[in-house]
């Protein structure tokens, strides 16, 4: 049973299921990660339903070794949705298993939000709408890859 | 997962992106317009100032405002005669501020202020909740009352990160250093801040910004048009000239 699992490289039809639904969540996250880099750089204006976007935005936080957070999340988040429709059609990437590396790199995205939203409460004294519905979503793409790592 | 569902799921994924992408680019194209009190400086559809550096050509996007954005404005520098003004809102905790102040500043002086052609004007605008940006630029007013405001301008930029995290008694402590550093009396200033001098000056200059629609920081407003976001020498050259956004 074990050994048929390993050799296995198709997902199960819920594995497939959770995996599309996460793929959905990262593709938004991704489009909001793209959207703040626009507005990062003033190309775009900081549309924000709340108040707190623009304060965020323009404090010393947004730049991570003088790259904009948002660039960070535009590559990760599309490193996974590639990863999520990959794992549509098979269950390993390069030989690796795709469930453990699912699971981890949605554990790593939610802990990466904890530093980021203690210094929006606590320092910056302020909460983007745009990063919080991206967390949210972040905590979604775990969820569904916690239950999409096995069959 | 078969092929054919797998098709159709990557093409409402597509579908997701290219929605996505049209919002974005909605969202960019959208006049910015003044919600505070429903008159809004902001006349037309967005323009696009096209330029060229050495990096090849360049496009802004530029507001068309009615008005004198310079109106009210406290610190100024050029001639009052000159025959264009340059506006800026501007944040002492927003990066792309303190990169134009400590990058482009120096030579956009030397190039139009010095010259005669440019009457250059900032404006504070802190936004919701930063109080003690805010109270930064009710220093910076108290330093100009000892007539020393763009040096101690300079030096809020300069410390902005050390700062960004006081607030209260520490932050007015931090801001009194400031002045005794660059020579200012601060006892005086001090006293300023405590009393609140220039509390109500800053306000005016968070409601004309939301008069012309300034929504971020840095902005520049130059001959009838609002450019958001940081300019380089090359876009206030344009932009100064008699090129127009089309």
């Amino acid at each position: 049973m074990v050994s048929s699992l390993l050799v296995n490289s198709a997902p199960s039809s819920r594995q497939a299921t959770v995996r599309m639904i996460a793929a959905v969540l990262a593709l938004v996250a991704a489009l909001i990660a793209f959207y703040l880099l626009l507005a990062h750089f003033a190309i775009a204006p900081l549309v924000c339903p709340t108040t707190g976007c623009e304060k965020v935005q323009t404090s010393q936080y947004s730049l991570f070794f003088g790259v904009p957070v948002s660039a960070f999340g535009l590559a990760f988040y599309s490193v996974l949705v590639a990863l999520q429709v990959t794992g549509l059609s098979a269950n390993r990437v390069f030989g690796w298993r795709l469930e453990p590396i699912l699971v981890a790199l949605s554990v790593v995205g939610v802990l990466t939000y904890a530093p980021l939203t203690y210094l929006e409460l606590y320092v910056i004294h302020a909460v983007c709408f745009w990063c919080v519905t991206s967390s949210l979503l972040m905590i979604g793409v775990l969820l569904a890859n916690w239950v999409g790592r096995r069959p | 997962m078969n092929t054919q569902a797998r098709n159709l799921f990557l093409g409402l994924l597509a579908l997701i992106a290219i929605a996505g992408v049209f919002a974005i680019v909605f969202i960019t194209r959208a006049p910015t317009t003044s919600a505070a009190n429903g008159t809004s400086a902001v006349t037309g559809p967005p323009k696009t100032l096209t330029f060229t550096t050495a990096a090849g050509a360049q496009k802004l996007e530029a507001l068309p405002i009615s008005g004198d954005p310079s109106a009210g404005g406290r610190f100024t520098v050029g001639k009052a005669d000159a025959p264009i003004v340059v506006t800026e809102w501007a944040n002492y905790q927003c990066i792309h501020c303190k990169n134009f102040s400590e990058q482009t500043f120096a030579q956009f002086q030397t190039e139009f202020v010095d010259t005669g052609k440019v009457r250059f004007v900032y404006r504070d605008l802190p936004f919701t909740g930063q109080d003690n940006v805010h109270r930064a630029s009710e220093a910076a007013a108290c330093a100009a009352d000892q007539n020393r405001y763009w040096e101690y301008h300079s030096a809020l930029y300069r410390a902005s990160a050390d700062w960004a995290n006081l607030s209260g008694g520490g932050l007015d402590i931090q801001l009194t250093q400031y002045a005794t550093d660059i020579g200012l009396d601060g006892a005086a200033l001090r006293s300023c801040l405590n009393d609140n001098r220039h509390v109500k000056a800053v306000d005016d200059d968070i409601a004309a910004a939301r008069k012309f629609g300034v929504t971020g920081t840095p902005a520049f407003l130059v001959n009838g048009f609002k450019y958001e976001g940081e300019m380089k020498i090359e876009a206030l050259r344009a932009a100064t000239s008699g090129a127009r956004p089309e």
